[in-house]
């Protein structure tokens, strides 16, 4: 449930499948920043993974 | 999640150490707690509330007291209570304790392996995995006492929106849409760094302030959605409040009814004393005359009598020569002959004497004033029936009046003032607003329009300039992840709100057994519900109260996928909880009890109930017992000697003593109950 901030397999490809499961993984990690005991959460960071996930992600926009 | 166990040590009135096993199987999901005021209800509940937020709920008492007393007195200084938690994927153990003199408790959390291995949690991780299983926001949502209910808001609340997103995740998804857009923009920034151009960076620019003054314009709609709601609310609110009132206008209209009869009666007593007073003026001295004038007429009659007045002259004679139509001497008389012409003026001379002449007006005024005395007291008379029945008339109409000023005391006009000052407020302020709304509408088409033209305009030259560019290529993937999270958002906020209008307009009929429809306003979430004319309905504090246990009922059964309505396919995964709840159907009406309690128990994956001893009957029993797995008695134990005040229960054929006496301290046990 926790610390899944790296890349799934199923991320490659195109389609609303992979879209889902990238968004799911975006939304895994946003949940998994928020803490109770850090009043900032750090925005940065977590900026950094989401774009780091988008990048990576083998999405084809151009066949979407 | 499920909370499969409860320990409790030294906490409030339980002594020492309790455990406590909960039903959490699908078919069997309630455990009930049944106890005597005072019994440790509310404790055990604000227990399950406190291990997960270290709070407790607003109506529990004695806050600060958190250990119990005889523990401390024997030495104790902490109190524990623990759950063990099944999430479904995992297993956890979740322990709140407080030492005395702390300013707060502290969680502890375990997690537990498919050994049994228990495994100690990071604090801070175990405060992020306790806020995600019972976030502290919705705490209230789901373990509550029933009075509790009446604080849900049904109107438009922004609290209420804010606590469903919560509940199904979509706060997390607002989140990343925002995210990404700040993430777009840093693109848009590095292309631009990288592709040196003016016209760029005019575009840029442009770009930059169009989406500034689309957000503007967004917030000033949205501040105007929220300034509209609350006018429509004060409004209704007013406009509800003054029909209460709207009695005064009957008695205000009766009033001036009632004082223009007044004025009308008081015209009338006056003309009619105004009358009485001129015919007495003018008939009483003929009254009084004629009863002294009769005493001459018979005086008159006897001097005639005695022939001591002169006959009168011939008069006789002439009047029977007259009538034989021939004089004693036997000349003719015939009308309109000289003979005729000659005894009249004889006539006249006889009538001429003085005295006769007298006589003759005498009489002829007795006559008059006999006539008079006649109708003299019959019309007094009238007269005094009509000034009396005025004078009733104008005693009712007075009476009439004061009952009704009376009436209008008890109306607090100056409340009723203070309504219409705040109805005129909030309509002039609504009327503003709703103009307001309407240019920002279109400011806000419009800046979006340009906004579209200048990303296109933008998009051509940033393709002519960096084709393939990775920093564009990234770009577009985010924009394709951008349209597909904001598509996936809006559809499952539809596909909520449609499933729970339908799960509610299922309850109202299945449970009020009226053909009503519930709507929810999808800019407030406001829940209104329409007859089958789509008129809508005033609803009663009772149905009201049935709509809200509903509406939490359908929410978690939603959230559990438990609803008959089709599933939603969730981007996160929602909240899902027990229900617990102390005195559940303390404020609603009791025919809508067995509808509400049936809700829960179909609805909720697990339902902790308590219920003083006196509200348990029979018919709860009969509804719940199929669906309860556990079932427990709270007995309080005192010190001292019997008394003969114990009280007792059956639950089915057994009888139970909710009250012990002769314990060493007073404390509760939780006992169970084989059914």
């Amino acid at each position: 449930m926790l610390n899944e901030n790296s890349m799934n397999k199923d991320l490659k490809g195109v389609g609303d499948s992979a879209l889902e499961n990238l968004t799911k993984l975006m939304l895994k990690t946003i949940n998994n920043s928020k803490s109770p005991s850090k009043e900032n959460l750090n925005v940065n960071e977590l900026k950094k993974t989401i774009k780091d996930l988008i990048e990576n992600s083998e999405l084809d926009y151009e066949d979407n | 999640m499920k909370i499969t166990k409860i320990r409790l040590n030294n906490f409030r009135s339980f002594y020492s150490e309790h455990s406590i096993q909960l039903a959490t199987s699908e078919d069997s999901p309630v455990s009930i707690f049944i106890g005597e005021n005072g019994s440790g209800k509310t404790t055990m509940l604000n227990a399950i509330y406190w291990a997960f937020t270290g709070e407790f709920t607003k109506q529990f008492e004695g806050k600060s007291n958190v250990i119990n007393k005889d523990a401390l007195i024997e030495g104790s200084r902490d109190c524990f209570v623990e759950l063990d938690i099944d999430n479904g994927n995992d297993i956890y153990r979740l322990m709140r304790t407080y030492r005395k003199g702390d300013i707060s408790s502290d969680v502890h959390l375990q997690k537990v392996d498919s050994h049994g291995i228990h495994k100690p949690v990071s604090q801070d991780l175990a405060k992020t995995l306790v806020e995600r299983l019972m976030p502290k926001k919705l705490a209230n949502w789901f373990i509550f006492d029933g009075e509790a209910i009446g604080h849900l808001q049904l109107k438009g609340d922004p609290l209420f929106k804010d606590e469903i997103h919560q509940t199904f995740g979509f706060g997390d998804i607002r989140k990343l849409l925002e995210i990404l857009t700040v993430i777009k923009k840093e693109y848009r920034r590095e292309e631009q760094k990288l592709i040196a151009d003016d016209a760029l960076d005019n575009l840029a620019v442009r770009l930059d302030q169009c989406e500034e003054a689309k957000r503007g314009h967004e917030a000033q709609l949205h501040n105007l959605n929220i300034t509209i709601d609350s006018a429509q609310a004060e409004i209704s609110s007013a406009e509800s409040q003054l029909s209460k009132y709207s009695q005064s206008e009957p008695i205000q209209k009766s009033i001036q009814n009632a004082e223009q009869g007044l004025s009308t009666a008081k015209s009338k007593l006056k003309g009619c004393l105004s009358n009485r007073a001129q015919f007495a003026a003018k008939n009483a001295l003929a009254t009084l005359l004629q009863a002294k004038l009769s005493e001459l007429v018979v005086k008159l009659n006897i001097k005639e009598d005695e022939q001591s007045l002169p006959q009168p002259f011939g008069t006789r004679l002439i009047q029977d020569i007259k009538e034989l139509g021939y004089c004693i001497c036997g000349t003719p008389v015939l009308p309109g002959g000289e003979a005729m012409a000659k005894l009249d003026a004889l006539m006249q001379r006889a009538a001429t004497t003085k005295l006769i002449q007298k006589i003759f007006t005498i009489r002829s005024q007795l006559d008059q004033y006999a006539k008079v005395g006649d109708t003299f007291e019959s019309e007094l008379a009238n007269f005094s029936n009509d000034i009396v029945r005025y004078e009733s008339d104008i005693n009712d109409y007075r009476e009439a009046i004061r009952k009704h000023e009376i009436e209008l005391d008890t109306i607090p006009h100056d409340e009723i003032k203070k309504l219409k000052d705040q109805w005129r407020k909030n309509k002039a302020l609504l009327e503003r607003a709703q103009d307001d709304r309407s240019r920002a509408r279109v400011y806000l088409e419009q800046t979006q329009q340009l906004l579209s033209n200048t990303q296109q305009e933008l998009e051509k030259k940033l393709q002519e300039k960096s084709k393939g560019g990775n920093i564009a290529h990234a770009r577009k993937k985010l924009e394709l992840v951008e349209s597909y999270v904001s598509r996936r958002f809006h559809q499952q906020e539809e596909q909520v709100l449609r499933s729970l209008e339908s799960e509610l307009s299922a309850s109202i009929y299945k449970y009020m057994t009226k053909n009503f429809k519930a709507e929810i306003d999808p800019n407030n979430y406001a829940v209104r519900v329409y007859d089958s004319d789509q008129r809508q309905v005033d609803l009663s504090t009772g149905e009201t109260n049935l709509i809200k246990f509903a509406v939490i009922a359908a929410i978690v059964g939603m959230a559990a996928n438990r609803t008959s309505v089709s599933h939603v396919k969730w981007l996160t995964e929602p909240i899902i909880a027990p229900l617990i709840f102390d005195a559940p159907f303390s404020v609603v009406d009791a025919e809508y009890r067995a509808g509400i309690a049936t809700n829960l128990s179909n609805l909720s994956s697990q339902l902790i109930l308590f219920f003083d001893s006196d509200k348990w009957d029979v018919e709860l029993s009969a509804l719940l017992l199929g669906k309860v797995g556990k079932f427990y008695t709270l007995i309080s134990h005192a010190k001292g000697e019997e008394k003969s005040t114990k009280k007792r229960m059956r639950i089915k054929d057994k009888t139970i003593e909710l009250n012990r006496y002769g314990a060493v301290r007073d404390h509760t046990t939780c006992e169970e109950v084989s059914l």
